[in-house]
């Protein structure tokens, strides 16, 4: 009985094949620019035939992260409900012990038009004035932090005592107990933290932020990032350098808090 | 093929390759190009003998050209004689069937195929206009085509091209 034969599959076309595996096989084992560029292309090719499938494959990962998202949604939206529960509680709460409930900042941009570091003051000239609503002793910041506040106030312009100048002083808190202190610039965008007790812990690379206590600053304004400490025995308070968070150079853009 | 006859086409296959190596150059757009005329030994190989052999041959004589001229693309040669060969050998099976014309435009064809791969291989990643890869491989293959045109009129009484 003779063995039923494949259509297409002879000698030459064997013959074929395996020359052709020889040929590209030697031409693969080849480093010169031209055989990795071509190699760059086929690969390039085979990722495109292969789109479908990988495309294919990429709709059941999705669907399967999908079913995850979904579950972590409703957990979620438990949470969610939860923390309303605790927010409606801390409300009812604060309510009961007579907490004012802090108003988020309303503020406008200005921005600087003159710097008047040769003058007594330091300071900086704004284009906003009593008619955008400025009065004087307003909070001066930029996105990083407390830069001053203003002291003079023009019809469309105002000076700016910058958090550098000598006279210039911020009440502040630090710390997990947020212990209280008062910021003094020293030189540069340098300062320190008069006022911290020594039992106080603290490490570099803390902020100090606004405490509030003030009428001119509201609470939490970033103002200065702990640079070193020192504990003296003979002083029952702590010696800490600070560095400014507020950018001072290059100012461009400053933000009034109203 | 018997023996005889093998031998005999290996002698002349040493014979043609020593002439390859003499055949002169000449210069387009900067590319130096060289007339083919081992693709013309294959062509009367596959006329003659058909697919098996032209194919063995082809793949033979293509490596001994890209160990001799080209070794940075070692396999190039081997592989697209090798592709042209199964090719060639098509005008043994319709010796008697296809008219000179068909014939000739087939073999243009091949050819120009055969260009176009090895061309491609040798021009990746190199900055070449399509328009110069195109011309590059229309005048190699014409120049081959011609060659073969003249040698059928000359020495095997248009045997290919006109019968």
């Amino acid at each position: 009985m003779p063995r039923p034969r494949v259509p297409f599959i002879n000698k030459d076309v064997l013959t074929l094949l395996l020359t052709l595996f020889l040929s590209v096989s030697l031409l693969f084992t080849r480093t010169s620019p031209q055989i990795r560029q071509l190699k760059f292309q086929l690969s390039q090719l085979a990722n495109t035939i292969a789109y479908p499938v990988i495309w294919y494959k990429e709709v059941f990962i999705i669907r399967e992260k999908n079913k995850l998202l979904k579950e972590q949604l409703i957990q979620f939206t438990l949470m969610n409900s939860e923390l309303e529960s605790y927010h409606q509680e801390n409300v009812r709460l604060k309510e009961m012990l007579n907490f004012t409930i802090n108003q988020p900042l309303h503020f406008i941009t200005a921005n600087v038009v003159n710097h008047n570091f040769g003058l007594p003051t330091n300071s900086i000239t704004i284009d906003v004035g009593a008619k955008d609503s400025i009065v004087k002793n307003l909070t001066v910041m930029d996105e990083n932090g407390l830069l001053g506040k203003t002291i003079q106030v023009g019809d469309h312009a105002a000076l700016t005592q910058l958090i550098t100048d000598k006279n210039f002083r911020v009440s502040i808190r630090i710390g997990q107990d947020r212990a209280l202190g008062l910021f003094i610039p020293t030189h540069g965008k340098y300062g320190l933290l008069e006022g911290v007790r020594k039992s106080m812990p603290l490490t570099e690379g803390e902020i100090a932020y606004t405490s509030g206590i003030s009428e001119i600053y509201p609470p939490n304004i970033p103002v200065a990032r702990v640079v070193s400490i020192k504990r003296d025995e003979n002083n029952p308070f702590q010696h800490i350098v600070v560095e400014l968070v507020g950018s001072l150079e290059n100012l461009d853009y400053v933000f009034v808090i109203l | 093929m018997n023996n005889k006859i093998a031998i005999q086409i290996i002698i002349l296959t040493i014979i043609v390759m020593c002439i390859q190596i003499f055949i002169p150059a000449f210069n387009f757009y900067n590319l130096v190009i060289v007339p083919d005329i081992l693709i013309i030994f294959l062509t009367y190989i596959g006329f003659y003998y058909g697919r098996f052999y032209v194919i063995i041959l082809g793949f033979f004589i293509g490596i001994s050209q890209d160990f001799i001229t080209q070794v940075e693309l070692m396999g190039a040669m081997a592989f697209t004689k090798s592709a042209i060969g199964f090719g060639l050998g098509t005008l043994a099976l319709y010796r008697n069937v296809w008219s000179g014309n068909i014939r000739m435009f087939f073999i243009f064809l091949l050819y120009n195929l055969h260009f176009l791969i090895y061309y491609f291989i040798k021009f990746s990643g190199v900055p070449i206009s399509s328009s110069i890869y195109i011309q590059v491989v229309l005048i190699h293959s014409l120049v081959s085509f011609a060659i073969l045109f003249v040698i059928d009129k000359s020495f095997f009484n248009n045997e290919i091209t006109l019968k």
